[in-house]
């Protein structure tokens, strides 16, 4: 059975490659979350390959008290929230208006909204510090917030468009003939169907605020208003997080264990989000 | 339709398109106005207007006139084979006329200013002198973006050919493949710094005790660190493109492999005549992808190494943050405009290729 061994022998290639790229995708995160659990010390000496003598939780204390993580985290919380809700509500309200409704100057704004999405503007952001900083808008939450909302906006406008074109009209038009007004049926109607476009939307910018650093870097001065990987970046940088691995790498467990929790819990829904939002762009 | 309905329908898109305005037109266009200036060092809000300066300063001044020539004749060779017939129905005649004329004379004035820029070099005997520290940084990335089209890219593919063959376990490696992108580049970054810095010498120390302790070396030092970033991209950034090129493969119809398998085509001849031809939108997708995300990469060369060591690892967004960092606003923006006609130019001219071999 010559023909069987060679399948046989091309499968054990095949996952020989799978598993050992996989094993390196998971390897270093195992790795981070047990060093994180021991002192400095004994990290230098086992180089984090052996499990911890005694699990300690030093270096989880000392991020949060000392090294402001507690800060940097809500902070993150609080931008990803909010740019979210405003991209959901100011793109789901533009394309429902793009989609179906009437007024002068339609498609050019369509095209210009497109082709936002194809130029890069690779400095974009030192205009931007310039304008945020003559308008008094820079090292603000609110001016990092709307920039942000920029930042997600034409992709998220496109995906409701084109997701409103597909729709039916019949629901919208017997909504008007209950007298329902053009806002009302955005909010009654066409949002609450939207559902699908309303995840993909969601979970794209979410991941894309929390993982944003340069506007971050350029906008946010104030240590009180930095994000956590501006935060993580500082930390990084002082004289603590230079020296005491250990406790840099509990840091980074608290930056990266909730991503990898929601990642896991919903990964089917990341996935089609994420490739959704990068193959549209 | 009266006023009211239209300003009531308008009115739907005025946020997004007030924010819209200020935070993508208004900087689009500021940033050429911006290149053409100046700032004080102490308050960048103080602009002086300099002209084309700082391009000249990017480019060296012998360049910058070729490129105004070059700028110039093809202008007058577009304006004079009249590509604005085609644009025009008989209405718009006189339209297309003046638009030729127009741009007969903007190239004339490139070309002029570009004779009289020569003229001006060989009287002052001006020295050649761009500024290589930025095109320096433009090679780093473009040698980051090399590793990601070649290594990065066939990883990709080859991964993804192997799940979609292992179909039942497929979805976990899926799972495990995507996670990296997922993860910010700061915290793939900063961990990579751990395992990879000379002390302790973690990765060093797994290579030793797998037996492999003669490849130990200082790998963010000053040899190696580019390398190692460009690696180091890869492997955080391979999963995009896995997972676009999987849902393209498996989007090939299982009946095209089994008639070309009865009419004897061979496992090679099955990948080159079906897989790749079927696959080609999709392969120039995550080729434009990998471009436009490796060359603007600027998270985990700050994370892992911060340009050092002695800027070994400065690519070209970071240096246009050091630019912004030192107030040379203007020069930056000069900076991010050269990078950006650049990302725009390859990604259409392969965009037309993929066009042209579609058809």
């Amino acid at each position: 059975m010559p023909e069987q061994i060679k399948k046989t022998l091309y499968l054990l290639v095949i996952h020989t490659l799978l598993i050992t790229v996989a094993l390196s995708c998971i390897f270093p995160f195992v790795w981070m979350i047990n060093s994180s659990l021991k002192p400095n010390s004994e990290f230098i000496q086992d180089h984090g390959f052996e499990l911890p003598d005694k699990v300690n939780f030093q270096n989880y204390i000392y991020t949060f008290t000392k090294g402001n993580l507690g800060t940097y985290f809500l902070n993150s919380i609080l931008y990803t929230f909010l740019t979210v809700i405003a991209i959901v509500i100011i793109s789901s309200l533009a394309g429902y208006g793009i989609s179906r409704l009437q007024f002068r100057g339609k498609n050019f704004i369509f095209y210009m909204i497109l082709a936002a999405m194809m130029i890069p503007i690779p400095a974009a952001f030192v205009p931007l510090y310039v304008l945020l900083k003559s308008v008094g808008l820079l090292n603000t939450r609110i001016g990092y917030i709307l920039a942000m909302v920029n930042v997600g906006l034409s992709l998220s406008i496109y995906l409701y468009k084109t997701f409103f074109d597909q729709l039916p009209k019949d629901l919208e038009e017997s909504a008007r003939i209950d007298g329902c007004g053009k806002l009302r049926i955005w909010w009654h109607v066409m949002f609450p169907l939207a559902k699908p476009a309303t995840g993909v939307v969601v979970i794209f910018n979410a991941l894309n605020v929390w993982n944003e650093l340069i506007l971050a870097l350029v906008i946010l001065s104030n240590k009180g208003l930095m994000p956590l990987q501006v935060g993580l970046l500082k930390f990084s940088q002082s004289s603590v997080g230079l020296t005491q691995y250990t406790t840099l790498m509990a840091a980074l467990t608290v930056a990266a264990l909730p991503i990898i929790i929601i990642y896991l819990i919903m990964q089917k829904h990341i996935i089609k989000g994420m490739t959704a939002g990068a193959t549209v762009g | 339709m009266n006023r009211k309905e239209q300003l009531i329908n308008f009115s739907f898109v005025f946020p997004a398109l007030a924010i819209f305005s200020f935070f993508y037109i208004i900087p689009f266009f500021y940033t050429f106005w911006l290149s053409l200036h100046k700032a004080s060092s102490t308050n960048v809000l103080d602009l002086n207007f300099v002209g084309v300066r700082n391009f000249k300063d990017i480019f060296s001044v012998q360049i910058f006139a070729a490129l105004a020539g070059i700028l110039g004749i093809s202008l007058i060779v577009f304006a004079f084979k009249n590509k604005f017939k085609k644009l025009s129905s008989k209405r718009k005649k006189s339209l297309a006329k003046t638009l030729q004329i127009i741009t007969i004379a903007a190239g004339g004035a490139f070309l002029v200013y570009s004779i009289g820029a020569f003229l001006n070099i060989s009287k002052q005997a001006l020295s050649f002198s761009p500024d290589l520290q930025w095109w320096n940084s433009v090679r780093r990335s473009f040698y980051i973006t090399l590793w990601g089209l070649t290594f990065q890219n066939c990883l990709a593919f080859l991964l993804a050919l192997g799940v979609d063959r292992a179909a039942r376990t497929g979805k976990y490696y899926r799972v495990i493949f995507f996670l990296l992108p997922v993860l910010g580049e700061v915290i793939i970054g900063l961990l990579l710094r751990i395992m990879l810095s000379h002390y302790p010498g973690v990765f060093n120390h797994l290579l030793e005790s797998i037996g492999l302790g003669q490849w130990a070396q200082n790998w963010l030092g000053k040899d190696m660190a580019l390398t190692t970033l460009a690696v180091s991209h890869c492997w955080r950034g391979f999963g995009y493109g896995f997972i676009i090129l999987l849902a393209g493969l498996q989007t090939i119809p299982e009946q095209l492999y089994e008639a070309a398998k009865i009419d004897g085509a061979n496992a090679l001849h099955r990948f080159t005549k079906i897989t790749i031809p079927m696959l080609i939108p999709i392969i120039f997708l995550v080729i434009i992808l990998t471009i436009l995300g490796t060359v603007q990469i600027i998270g985990l060369p700050m994370a892992l190494t911060r340009g050092g060591p002695a800027g070994r690892t400065t690519v070209s967004v970071l240096r246009i943050f050091e630019d912004l960092n030192n107030s040379h606003v203007g020069y930056a923006s000069a900076e991010g405009l050269i990078l950006g006609l650049i990302l725009v130019t390859l990604s259409f001219s392969l965009l037309k290729i993929s066009k042209k071999i579609k058809s």
